[in-house]
């Protein structure tokens, strides 16, 4: 059974397709391989990847993995770098489950744990305080959860004048 | 249920004693509606000038005061209701907090981060999943290891003067750390870590976090190995990559320009010359200058095998920061894959027939092809 050591799981297919383009480039360079793993498509394919030689590294949405896992195709085993990108979107996704289904099936020792995230809410922080050992944490610009200064907002009371025809 | 209840005694009570088919203009212009119940969709401007029920099609909206306003009105906001309810609960519906399945207890972690620390190290024995690759780049990552080791005791030795002055900041947390910087750096130093103990104190004070609670503490133990004393010998055994887990000015200028927070004191990776990887990795930077905020930031704590949780909007070249990590847990040392010529010549294009009589004819470009040509025909 293909067992990859790198794990990434996306939000979404088209970021799980971008990373694994640039994950594909740095397998490239190595002479590994790495696939790509999400929903819509047939099974058959994904599964033949998997078999491939020199497999390192797999990258997908939570639902396919977890359905491929369960069906035996692939063993996470000997993961032992798991990245879990963008993870607020998947919890707002409604992954979480499926997340912790996924971690639950890598060993706990010996692996190096990564979480991304644009926010840093409560849910996210509950997901790292449970699969992550003592994290170093980094944040890029603020982490409060802040309107977006470029798109202005306004609000106008528009009911009176329309009930003063009747 | 009971919104649509309140809002049937209020559009009764505007047009008592009308017959319910036809609705004419009331008596009174406005008939007060409760505030809460008002939806703005159901006023339309369109709808208002035109007289209600005239038209009998069932997709114009009734005026609130239309007798059948409430049958419509009922159906279409039910399930806007609905939706918001949803909303309030949260965006999942679930505290996820709550649902957290207890999957590490806390009490292995310190047991599990050693053996985590040994793994890194790469010695097949503690490595859980022997792995030939994998040990004959511990082989050659070490060898790297060693020779940055090198450079960094030259360079600690030189800054030894300037670290007295440091030293009397003993009391401050980060002193206890290894300490590795260029003497120029160092004398800023004392200045750059009060700052950043008084960052980090604030931190802990404000999150809830429970590891940012004793960020400085938990550094300690793990830079043991690295510490002053050790023999060179041990060296070579040793972690293959050395972190620096202290800020020198430099570094504090660039987190103060990205607008970079970090829990642990790690020097940011400021160049892509400071990554322990493979040559053969090189190419994945050529279109970079220098690495993004994230990827300086999460590079050292991340080859210290160290988790690491990053906060960054998607683009900020995080994929490439964990790849070249990924990539590096199997990275073939460059030496090991280069061709070496097994016949001995004198010239290249043509080597000395092997021990089994085959003559081997190079045909190489730029130059003339007639010799090259000249030497098929002949053999």
């Amino acid at each position: 059974m293909p067992a990859p050591q790198v794990l990434v799981v996306s939000p979404t297919r088209e970021l799980a397709l971008q990373t694994a383009e640039t994950l594909t480039m740095l397998c490239d360079l190595l002479k590994y391989k790495a696939v790509c793993l999400y929903g819509g498509m047939p099974k058959t394919e994904q599964v033949r990847l998997l078999n491939q030689k020199d497999l390192k590294v797999v990258v997908g949405t939570p639902g396919r993995v977890l359905d491929l896992l369960n069906d035996g195709a692939v063993s996470f085993d000997r993961v032992t770098y798991l990245v879990l990108d963008e993870a607020d979107r998947m919890l707002d996704k409604g992954f979480e489950n499926d997340i912790r289904q996924i971690i639950a099936q890598t060993p706990t020792k010996g692996r190096q744990t990564l979480m991304f995230s644009a926010t840093w809410p409560d849910s996210v922080r509950g997901l790292a305080a449970t699969f992550m050992k003592e994290p170093v944490r980094i944040t890029v610009g603020s982490d409060e959860l802040a309107a977006n200064t470029r798109v202005s907002q306004s609000a106008s009371a528009v009911l009176a004048p329309v009930i003063a025809q009747w | 249920m009971k919104e649509g209840v309140a809002r049937e005694a209020t559009g009764r009570s505007g047009v008592a004693g009308r017959t319910p088919a036809r609705c004419s203009p009331p008596a009174r212009a406005w008939e007060p509606l409760a505030w809460a119940e008002f939806r703005p969709q159901q006023l339309q401007p369109g709808s208002a000038s035109r007289p209600c029920c005239s038209s009998r099609r069932n997709d114009t909206p009734h005026p609130p005061t239309c007798p059948s306003f409430q049958t419509m009105s009922a159906a279409e906001t039910k399930p806007k209701k609905l939706r918001k309810s949803k909303g309030a609960f949260g965006k999942d519906g679930v505290d996820p907090r709550k649902a957290a399945p207890a999957a590490a207890a806390p009490d292995e972690a310190p047991k599990q981060d050693k053996k985590r620390k040994a793994e890194d190290d790469e010695a097949p024995a503690a490595a859980g999943t022997p792995d030939v690759e994998e040990a004959e780049d511990a082989a050659g990552d070490d060898a790297e290891a060693k020779k940055e080791k090198k450079r960094l005791k030259k360079e600690k030795k030189a800054a030894k003067a300037a670290l007295a002055a440091a030293a009397a900041e003993a009391s401050a947390p980060l002193t206890q750390e290894e300490v590795a910087v260029a003497p120029a750096a160092a004398v800023e130093e004392p200045a750059a870590k009060g700052k950043k103990a008084k960052k980090d104190k604030k931190k802990a004070q404000k999150t809830t976090f429970g590891e940012d609670a004793a960020p400085v503490a938990d550094a300690a133990p793990a830079s043991a190995p690295v510490a002053d004393e050790e023999p060179v010998a041990a060296v070579a055994s040793s972690s293959k990559y050395v972190a620096q887990k202290t800020i020198d000015a430099a570094g504090e200028a660039f987190l103060a320009t990205h607008a970079v927070t970090v829990s642990h004191p790690y020097q940011p990776m400021l160049s892509f010359a400071g990554l322990p990887i493979s040559g053969k990795l090189s190419p994945a930077f050529k279109d970079f200058k220098e690495p993004s905020p994230i990827q300086a930031c999460s590079w050292p704590p991340l080859f210290d095998g160290k988790d690491v949780v990053g906060i960054a909007e998607t683009g900020s070249g995080k994929t490439l920061g964990f790849g070249v990590r990924s990539g590096v847990r199997w990275a073939v040392r460059p030496s090991t894959d280069s061709v070496t010529p097994t016949i001995p010549s004198a010239d290249p294009r043509r080597p000395a027939p092997d021990q089994h009589g085959v003559d081997v004819q190079g045909v190489v470009g730029q130059g003339a092809r007639a010799p090259g040509a000249r030497r098929l025909a002949d053999a």
